[in-house]
């Protein structure tokens, strides 16, 4: 991620900034709210109150993708408010995309089926441990970048992840022990 | 190894695993072990957008102007527009609560303001209530004078004292009930005299 490089803030070339930032993006807002619909809809208003508040953004606090991201999590922290409830289960069908080390169609059943109850399981935890685990493993940010984002304490960041793997794994323990 | 450590070398670990490279795992680390499989399966769990919803968001930020510098928009309108409109309406609004309110209330206030002056010019337009008995009063003082100058041609006095008695003698006079003729000299100056006491006599007799 980085420092924004001088000027960034008025001469922001919103279609690279778009295509640097938009996988990563989506793929932490997807983990967060599970539907596929609503994904798109945050990604959109994310990168839509970027642009219109851009004049806003100082380079000075910051990089653009620490502040694309803030930006995210708060539309997801307040879309959770408005629904007021949290989505448990993603739809497998809105699982389009598999690793490519999946193969034959069995395969990607099994594997469709691993990836909605492990998704499940995360929706177990708490919204701070799910969103580290989002920026970590879908957006892929290290935690310096996670910390910034969440204003948080790096050495922080890395505790909760411990943490938050820990409950996790119980949780997933704990499912399988009750089939 | 405290927690710190621990946390330290996973998150090391994890970073090896997303950035697909391998990191030596020394010392004692068990219990990372699990955690560490779990991580490969969430780096594996990709979900990925739609690509023509990335390019369907890029090209509708972009097409807001040059760079995407423009206004932002609500259902394909500037913001500009609707602030305008908005504007326009507003104004068009005020205009017509205070045309409802000069109606409503300012017009009836108006109207009302007058009232008291109103009642003035009223009984001047309708002058019979007021000649009437101006009329009647009149009709009567003619014998009243005309008792008045017999008072006077038999007893001579100053004009001074001709004309105390004179308002004086009026009144009494009515309540004798004489009857006022033409014949009698000086009913002409008498009625002259009450004349003087009330210009609307003249009023009264045009009328």
């Amino acid at each position: 991620m980085g420092q924004a490089p001088p000027g960034e803030t008025l001469q922001l070339d919103f279609g690279s900034l778009f295509d640097l930032h938009y996988p990563k993006l989506y793929r932490y807002v997807r983990y967060r709210v599970g539907s596929l619909q609503e994904a798109e809809d945050l990604t959109s208003l994310a990168f839509e109150r970027a642009l219109t508040h851009r004049a806003s953004y100082d380079p000075a606090k910051g990089a653009f993708s620490t502040w694309l991201f803030r930006i995210a999590h708060n539309a997801i922290v307040n879309h959770r408010l408005q629904q007021q409830r949290r989505r448990s289960v993603i739809d497998l069908e809105e699982i389009d995309y598999l690793p490519s080390a999946v193969q034959s169609p069995e395969e990607a059943v099994i594997h469709k089926e691993a990836l909605q109850k492990l998704l499940q399981q995360m929706s177990a935890l708490s919204p701070r441990d799910q969103d580290i685990l989002a920026l970590k493993f879908a957006a892929r940010l290290t935690n310096r970048e996670i910390a910034e984002v969440l204003d948080l304490n790096e050495k922080t960041v890395s505790v909760i992840l411990l943490r938050s793997l820990r409950k996790l794994r119980q949780l997933i323990a704990n499912s399988v022990a009750n089939l | 190894m405290n927690e710190d450590e621990l946390a330290s070398t996973l998150s090391a670990q994890i970073d090896a695993i997303l950035s697909r490279q391998t990191a030596p795992l020394e010392g004692d680390f068990e219990e990372l072990k699990p955690l560490l499989a779990l991580a490969e399966q969430l780096a594996a769990l990709d979900l990925p957008p739609r690509p023509a919803f990335g390019q369907q968001l890029k090209k509708s930020l972009l097409d807001r102007g040059p760079g995407g510098s423009s206004g932002g928009r609500l259902a394909g309108i500037p913001y500009w527009l609707i602030l305008g409109l908005v504007a326009v309406l507003s104004l068009v609004g005020m205009g017509v609560i205070a045309v409802i309110l000069a109606v409503t209330v300012v017009l009836p206030q108006d109207n009302l303001s007058p009232t008291p002056t109103a009642p003035a010019p009223a009984p001047t337009a309708t002058p019979t209530p007021t000649c009437t008995p101006v009329l009647a009063t009149l009709t009567p003082c003619a014998p009243a004078t005309t008792t008045q100058i017999d008072t006077i041609l038999t007893q001579p006095a100053s004009a001074t004292d001709m004309l105390a008695p004179q308002a004086t003698a009026s009144a009494p006079l009515l309540r004798e009930g004489d009857q006022p003729s033409d014949d009698t000299p000086g009913g002409d100056s008498n009625r002259d005299s009450e004349d003087d006491d009330d210009d609307d006599c003249d009023q009264c007799d045009d009328d």
